[in-house]
């Protein structure tokens, strides 16, 4: 497109810059730059513009590789493949089965998945529990007291979170639904951030964790450490975060009496 | 930890967090520009990596996707600071993050600076994110996508913006 005076315009002038127009516009429009000095002008002006924006745009930092963010990005994908597998076989039965050899395949992975189980325990399965989060930021979570947190469960999640760990009837007061981020540091009521721990298993119990999550939200509210990073910890392995932020191997004796939560009825 | 071991080859979540890792600067600094800097554009950040899965997964057009990924960014924090906005009674307004900040700016000539940031503040906020996602490395057909503007007001934007700010500082060469 020429301008009144028939020299390259300005919008093209800035698409030949962007590399944006089609070869034999942008062939013309470097025939008639050749000649025009005007243009040239034009042209090297934006120029200037683009190097006087970039030297703001370069100075925004730069956010650190954070190989933790893919990690826990890796391991959302899978949780919700591993949701999306579990609801196809549970659906199945009542499907009639569509060719005899694609059926087989998937009766094997019914057989092979049943058979595999799932155990609770003090950790959760991370494909069935990877922790969920709320958008929130470390001022948000810092902002309430944890005990005005809504923590408890509905009774249908809570059943769905059962099912899900293949665990029926379970007896009341011997498990408690429990969240593998801690709301108080955003972590959200969902299917993966909650998993049946037992109360008569191991050391390893919830009343431990709640000592830890109350422990990581003071560092969060410090500024020692940001509040992703709790995240993190708290759902790739909450023992060792454990055992890390207060240096023993085994759970404090003051920590094993920690009381908070209610089991579930 | 009894499904640490069920791991499957899954390639096209291989492919989204090799996306995820070679965008993953340029968004969350747009999202920082946007008003949601930190573990928020963290947060935005992997919503939508995992929309970005699921539409993949559905068999969704996989044309633009470094568009796709920044448009979808730009609307979680903007539906974000809509709502933080009402939680606080204010009115919502989107500021580019200050280049100021930086140490590294004091050694330039303070008044160029300062008249430079004037035009970029003084600019449109599509005219400034044009230029933001340019700079990103996003062709005019993405920025379109991402701004939902067409082509045309996209070359108008950055057009207008490079001559703005290029004659900003020629007053102090």
């Amino acid at each position: 497109m020429r301008d009144a005076d028939g020299h390259v315009s300005d919008i093209d002038l800035m698409l030949a810059l962007d590399g944006e127009l089609a070869a034999d516009q942008a062939a013309g429009v470097e025939q008639h730059l050749a000649h025009c000095w005007p243009c040239r002008a034009r042209r090297a002006e934006l120029d200037r513009g683009v190097a006087v924006y970039m030297g703001l745009h370069g100075d925004l930092a730069a956010p650190a590789p954070d190989a933790g963010a893919a990690a826990l990005l890796r391991a959302r994908i899978r949780q919700e493949e591993s949701r999306r597998r579990a609801t196809r076989l549970w659906g199945w039965h009542g499907v009639r089965p569509p060719v005899l050899a694609g059926s087989a395949a998937l009766l094997v992975a019914v057989i092979w998945f049943g058979a595999a189980g799932v155990k609770a325990g003090p950790l959760p399965d991370s494909q069935l529990t990877p922790g969920a989060v709320r958008l929130i930021s470390s001022q948000q979570a810092c902002g309430v007291a944890p005990e005005d947190e809504g923590r408890l469960v509905p009774a249908d999640l809570a059943r769905r979170v059962f099912e899900q760990y293949r665990i029926r009837d379970p007896k009341p007061g011997s498990y408690e639904v429990d969240y593998l981020i801690s709301p108080a540091l955003g972590g959200a009521t969902a299917l993966q951030n909650l998993w049946p721990v037992p109360y008569a298993e191991g050391v390893w119990t919830s009343r431990v964790k709640d000592a830890l999550e109350d422990h990581l939200r003071g560092l969060v509210c410090a500024g020692r450490i940001d509040l992703g990073e709790a995240q993190r910890e708290l759902s790739t392995n909450w023992i060792e975060c454990y055992r890390k932020h207060f240096r023993t191997r085994r759970p404090l004796v003051q920590h094993m009496r920690f009381v908070k939560d209610s089991p579930w009825e | 930890m009894t499904g640490a071991g069920r791991t499957q080859p899954d390639p096209l979540g291989d492919e989204v967090v090799a996306l995820f890792q070679t965008l993953r600067p340029g968004v969350l600094r747009y999202l920082a520009s946007l008003g949601t800097p930190g573990e928020d554009g963290e947060d935005i950040l992997q919503e939508t990596f995992l929309a970005l899965y699921r539409h993949l997964r559905d068999g969704k057009p996989r044309d633009n996707l470094p568009g796709w990924v920044f448009r979808v960014a730009r609307n979680l924090a903007l539906k974000r600071m809509r709502g933080e906005a009402r939680a606080a009674g204010e009115a919502l307004e989107v500021e580019i993050a200050d280049p100021a900040e930086n140490p590294e700016e004091r050694a330039i000539n303070r008044e160029r600076l300062r008249s430079v940031q004037a035009v970029l503040a003084a600019l449109s906020g599509v005219d400034r994110e044009c230029l933001f996602l340019r700079a990103e490395g996003l062709g005019y057909r993405e920025i379109a996508a991402v701004l939902d503007i067409s082509l045309g007001s996209v070359a108008a934007s950055i057009q207008r913006a490079l001559g703005r700010l290029a004659r900003a500082s020629n007053r102090w060469k």
